[in-house]
């Protein structure tokens, strides 16, 4: 079924929309949550709500792309469950590696702690990710955004293991050159 | 917690970038090891014995599964081109073709030649084990477990590596007949795709490298997928 189909019957409140969103990209969010997480439970909880949330929010949204609108909201919402439980107990997904790596890009000498203007930001990282080739730029999204593991992403893209970790080093630096050069306060 | 601020921020990237990342091909297969595995039975037809490749660094475990390394033996002129070309993608996560744990798909490529060839040859496939949706890394202890248990139910299994340059890659590829294609063996916990190996790497097709693939007679020594009568 394609997605306009399926666009269509949210907006007609047919409620078999969900059955095949959950069949078209319930393995791709669970994917998302999957890694964000690190545990099966969890991760269906967040899919479910992100189906919710969905089913609530078209219409009015028009989502261009409904699978990158729907990963979004299972990112989201996997992370904001992350931090809740984190609050308690580390997960065992791929986050703490992934903050571990985004927080390099933070000087630690910076105790600053101004809120950044997210929408500069987001336009920042947008034009950096355009100037880099395109394997490049895929490993980085599915590192900081997908939270792939370095071994998935080597699997993926075919790559070993270590050059995918040096890859991602040098980005993180670069990424952190040109956010200074932008006077972003890092 | 400012990583968390940039982790959040990352969310909202350009959706094409998003897309991008997860499409189909973005794997770069190693299409070198046709040239050894046909360099290797160039050498087992002249030899008519496996026995030559234990001289040659392949290690037989005792579950019978053969390690191949590129310490292979080379030699030219041996291909045995079959297909003329590879439409098949890999499945990725993008779409509705994840294999879900349970289930197993051939590939379009493989499923055309099982009807044209049948029982006249066995098929070298690479088998990609998927966890949950997602493709797990062949040197995984999910898949050599996987490995162990088709050799123990008789497939001709083997566990491929590869080094070019810095990359290295490995396979997990098994000799089947169409039986133990059709109705393959499943472990309840894994998903598989079973293609020809080079299917999925469109970018391989452009070089000079003919598209080959190696079919070989049913009848051939069934220790060794790699003698050919």
């Amino acid at each position: 079924m394609d997605d306009k189909e399926i666009i269509q019957m949210f907006r007609e409140r047919d409620e078999s929309a969900l059955a095949a969103m959950s069949k078209k990209y319930g393995s791709y969010c669970f994917f998302i949550a999957r890694n964000i997480l690190g545990n099966q439970e969890d991760a269906e909880e967040c899919i479910n709500d992100a189906y919710l949330n969905l089913w609530n929010s078209i219409p009015p949204a028009e989502p261009e792309v409904l699978s990158v609108y729907l990963g979004k909201i299972v990112r989201n919402l996997s992370f904001n469950l992350y931090k809740k439980k984190t609050a308690k107990k580390r997960g065992c997904g791929q986050i703490p590696a992934v903050l571990d790596e985004l927080s390099e890009l933070i000087s630690d000498a910076s105790t600053t702690e101004s809120k950044w203007n997210e929408k500069l930001l987001i336009e920042s990282i947008n034009e950096f990710l355009a100037m880099l080739p395109e394997k490049k730029r895929t490993i980085f999204v599915l590192r900081y955004w997908y939270s792939c593991s370095i071994k998935e992403i080597a699997k993926k893209i075919g790559m070993a293991d270590n050059t995918v970790a040096v890859q991602l080093k040098r980005l993180r630096v670069k990424l952190h050159n040109y956010l200074k050069e932008r006077d972003f306060e890092l | 917690m400012k990583e968390e601020n940039l982790f959040e921020a990352i969310n909202s990237i350009d959706e094409k970038y998003i897309s991008e990342a997860i499409k189909p091909n973005k794997r770069k297969a190693n299409i070198k090891w046709i040239k050894w595995v046909a360099a290797a039975a160039c050498l087992c037809v002249s030899v008519g014995s496996v026995i030559l490749f234990a001289d040659k660094k392949m290690q037989v475990t005792s579950n019978d599964i053969a390690y191949l390394t590129e310490d292979m033996p080379q030699a030219e002129g041996c291909y045995a081109p079959i297909l003329d070309r590879f439409d098949a993608e890999i499945p990725t996560i993008d779409n509705d073709m994840a294999i879900y744990n349970g289930h197993f798909v051939l590939s379009d490529s493989l499923s055309a030649a099982i009807d044209k060839y049948e029982n006249t040859v066995t098929y070298k496939v690479v088998v990609e084990v998927f966890k949950d949706g997602s493709v797990i890394g062949t040197d995984s202890p999910g898949v050599a477990s996987e490995e162990k248990r088709l050799a123990n139910e008789k497939y001709t299994v083997y566990h491929e590596k590869y080094k070019v340059g810095e990359n290295e890659s490995a396979y997990f590829t098994l000799c089947a007949n169409k039986e133990q294609l059709l109705k393959f063996s499943i472990n309840e916990e894994y998903g598989y795709y079973i293609c020809f190996y080079g299917e999925y790497s469109s970018l391989d097709r452009q070089t000079d490298q003919p598209d080959t693939q190696l079919i070989l007679p049913d009848n051939s020594d069934a220790s060794s997928m790699l003698s050919v009568k």
